[in-house]
């Protein structure tokens, strides 16, 4: 039997389990994924990924889910901030560089943020995009995010400083 | 292999839940269909479905049947006893969608309502609907529940504000 908690043609969200460990580990310390994300380029190995599972899974204030493409694990997707004040929310996405440029992290964003307003009654969703990553900038236009504002030196890559611009969508711009 | 037949019907047998099923009630409560009538807003990794079996499957006064056809299991329905001196029951069911329509839940409740009242001796069964699960209304009504009360706009369902109709059922009214 298919364990799906949302399904948009051949992408799907299912809850993230502890055997993704390995999955999850390979994502984060792949070396062009590793330099977009928020977390620093530090090693992970599969037990700290066991414990980490355990840990954000049963915490209610994120919900966080592997992305499938015809059934392989292509990626992961979370939403946090659930239990905050003002109904706001903030996701965070990678996809598997072996599976990227086939518009996966595209449809897993616009099902987020599906869930986000429309299960979660979220007033305000936001995202983020390490200057440079226009890719992902693209992913949040497509998914109807603007932006908002640039936090400076965000993380250090390649021997600078980077920005990361924030960008956002509210209920009222997701119902129009 | 599903747990011992507990109550048997025709098309259908109710079983205990064992710790072979929480897959499968993992791959259910997280269904977009299943879960938009539960208010289930979150998903359910196995972990918590284990948590869900320790705490409530394992240890609490109520009930909780697995729905099965043959060996196969198709969903689950519980029995949640709510106020010891009141001496009432909450009624509660789901079956995964590749099962609906088909009157396996129909059958279900008709098992355990009969053995709510005969066996278990409670004073009243009641359950609840979302205004728009017009399957399940369809059931407790089926069963000769009488609608109590609507609360207006009492949960969101697909970003929308809906009633949640109560229904009940008391002891002298069934037969």
């Amino acid at each position: 039997m298919k364990t799906k908690f949302m399904e948009k043609g051949d992408v799907t969200l299912r809850p993230l389990e502890v055997s993704d460990a390995e999955f999850m580990r390979d994502i984060l310390i792949h070396p062009d994924v590793r330099n977009t994300i928020g977390r620093p380029p530090k090693p992970v190995n599969i037990e700290a990924q066991r414990n980490w599972i355990k840990e954000v899974t049963r915490n209610s204030d994120e919900a966080h889910f592997l992305i499938e493409h015809n059934g392989k694990k292509a990626g992961n997707i979370s939403i946090n901030g659930l239990e905050s004040e003002y109904r706001k929310g903030e996701f965070g996405v990678s996809v598997h560089p072996d599976h990227q440029e086939k518009g996966i992290g595209t449809i897993a964003v616009k099902l987020i943020v599906d869930y986000g307003f429309e299960t979660l009654n979220r007033h305000k969703i936001r995202g983020g995009y390490l200057e440079g990553n226009e890719a992902s900038k693209r992913v949040m236009e497509k998914a109807g995010f603007q932006e908002e504002g640039i936090e400076r030196d965000y993380k250090y890559v390649d021997g600078e400083w980077k920005n990361v611009h924030w960008m956002s969508i509210l209920e009222e711009e997701y119902y129009d | 292999m599903p747990g011992q037949t507990f109550l048997e019907g025709d098309k259908i047998s109710l079983r205990t839940v064992e710790k072979e099923d929480i897959e499968f009630l993992r791959d259910g409560v997280n269904h977009p269909e299943v879960r938009k009538h539960m208010g289930n807003t979150r998903p359910q990794n196995l972990e918590s479905e284990e948590e869900f079996f320790e705490n409530i499957v394992e240890a609490s006064d109520g009930i909780h049947l697995l729905i099965c056809r043959e060996d196969e299991p198709m969903g689950i329905v519980k029995l949640e006893e709510k106020e010891k001196p009141s001496n009432i029951a909450e009624l509660g069911l789901w079956l995964h969608p590749e099962y609906h329509s088909q009157g396996y839940g129909t059958e279900a409740i008709e098992l355990i309502v009969e053995h709510g009242f005969r066996q278990l001796n409670y004073h009243k069964l009641y359950a609840r609907a979302h205004e728009d699960n017009k399957g399940s209304q369809r059931i407790w009504e089926k069963h000769g529940f009488e609608k109590e009360g609507q609360l207006r706009e009492h949960v969101l369902v697909k970003g929308e504000h809906r009633d949640m109709i109560y229904y009940g059922l008391l002891r002298g009214e069934h037969e």
